[in-house]
């Protein structure tokens, strides 16, 4: 009975654990996203200063938030998502707007390969 | 090199608790499900060692699973006759009554070189000499020599673990009704009150009841 309890227990929480690391990347990837479209917007509105705070804001949020995901995700996508943020940056600085929108690309694709990497799919799993 | 090494010591810490909870003994005395298990278990925990980009968890994780899946099955093989048998294999009487049990021996794909072998690593260089040969669960090989006539024949358990094992009362020509009144005689009622029944070749009755105080705590 004890050895059943025991390992439901320890079944339980490595469960509940993927759930809920599962979703800390999905709301930071989702506050990634949703910051990058509000950054895209104001560099359509040709706003750069508002974009360059919204980068920061990015990257500020990205550096709390990794320390934190490097304990659940594989290093290598975080340093992906890492080096584009810099990458966008750099690009929003120098009010480059057709090499923003590719740095802009290239960020999604890594914030869509960091959410993708632990879910639930048939993808993953074979 | 700092983080490899702290990684490795964590690991190693994490895999000897692992395999001092499952009550690990040799190697040589281990089921294949935990033959599988250990060596899982010793490959899943190389890789973080191994890989610094691969969180600790990505390796702590797995080896927590199979941990409780090992829990689960030996709680099921403790409690199911039926899954014992399926996950654990049972014994297989190769050599009875001084006969080679060839159609076994087929099933098991073993050949005759391969159990003289054996018969000799335990010291039975003359097949003729031996009685009974029962090849384990865990690949090991049981010899009983050929002995006096008074003692001939393993005993043939009719309840394991309060659990009446019918195809065994049959070859012992035997029904229901004559265990009961044996249990009635040693002051048992049930037969689930039992723990181990077993008739030998000299219709000796050997009756263990089960562990009262152990149940009552329970």
């Amino acid at each position: 009975m004890k050895a059943t309890l025991t390992s439901l227990l320890i079944l339980t929480m490595l469960i509940g654990s993927g759930i809920y690391f599962h979703h800390v990347t999905e709301n930071t990837c989702g506050f990634l996203h949703d910051n990058l479209k509000a950054a895209t917007d104001h560099v359509a509105a040709s706003n750069w200063d508002e974009a360059n705070k919204t980068f920061l804001l990015m990257q500020k949020t990205w550096e709390k938030r990794k320390k934190y995901l490097a304990l659940f995700t594989h290093h290598n996508l975080l340093d992906n998502v890492q080096i584009a943020l810099a990458r966008v940056a750099a690009a929003s600085e120098s009010r480059d707007a057709s090499a923003l929108s590719v740095e802009c690309a290239s960020l999604k694709k890594e914030l869509d390969d960091l959410h993708h990497a632990d879910r639930l799919e048939a993808e993953n799993i074979f | 090199m700092i983080i490899s090494i702290t990684r490795t010591i964590i690991l190693y810490l994490l895999v000897i608790f692992i395999l001092r909870v499952m009550g690990k003994r040799q190697i040589g005395e281990l089921s294949p499900s935990d033959l599988v298990i250990t060596i899982l278990i010793s490959e899943l925990a190389t890789i973080p060692m191994q890989d610094d980009t691969i969180p600790l968890l990505h390796g702590i994780s797995p080896i927590l699973t199979l941990l409780a899946i090992e829990l689960l099955v030996s709680t099921l093989t403790l409690k199911s006759r039926f899954s014992r048998k399926v996950i654990v294999g049972s014994a297989s009487v190769l050599i009875e009554n001084g006969e080679i049990n060839q159609e076994e021996m087929r099933r098991l794909r073993l050949n005759l070189d391969e159990l003289l072998e054996e018969l000799r690593l335990k010291g039975h260089s003359n097949i003729a000499n031996v009685e009974i040969a029962i090849l384990e669960s865990n690949g090991k090989l049981s010899v009983f020599p050929s002995s006096p006539p008074e003692e001939k024949n393993l005993p043939v358990t009719l309840i394991s673990d309060g659990k009446l094992i019918t195809p065994a009362l049959k070859r012992v020509d035997k029904e229901i009704s004559w265990v009961k009144q044996e249990l009635k005689k040693r002051g048992v009622s049930r037969i689930r009150d039992v723990f181990l029944f077993q008739l030998d070749g000299n219709k000796r009755i050997i009756m263990i009841p089960r562990d009262k105080t152990r149940k009552e705590a329970s």
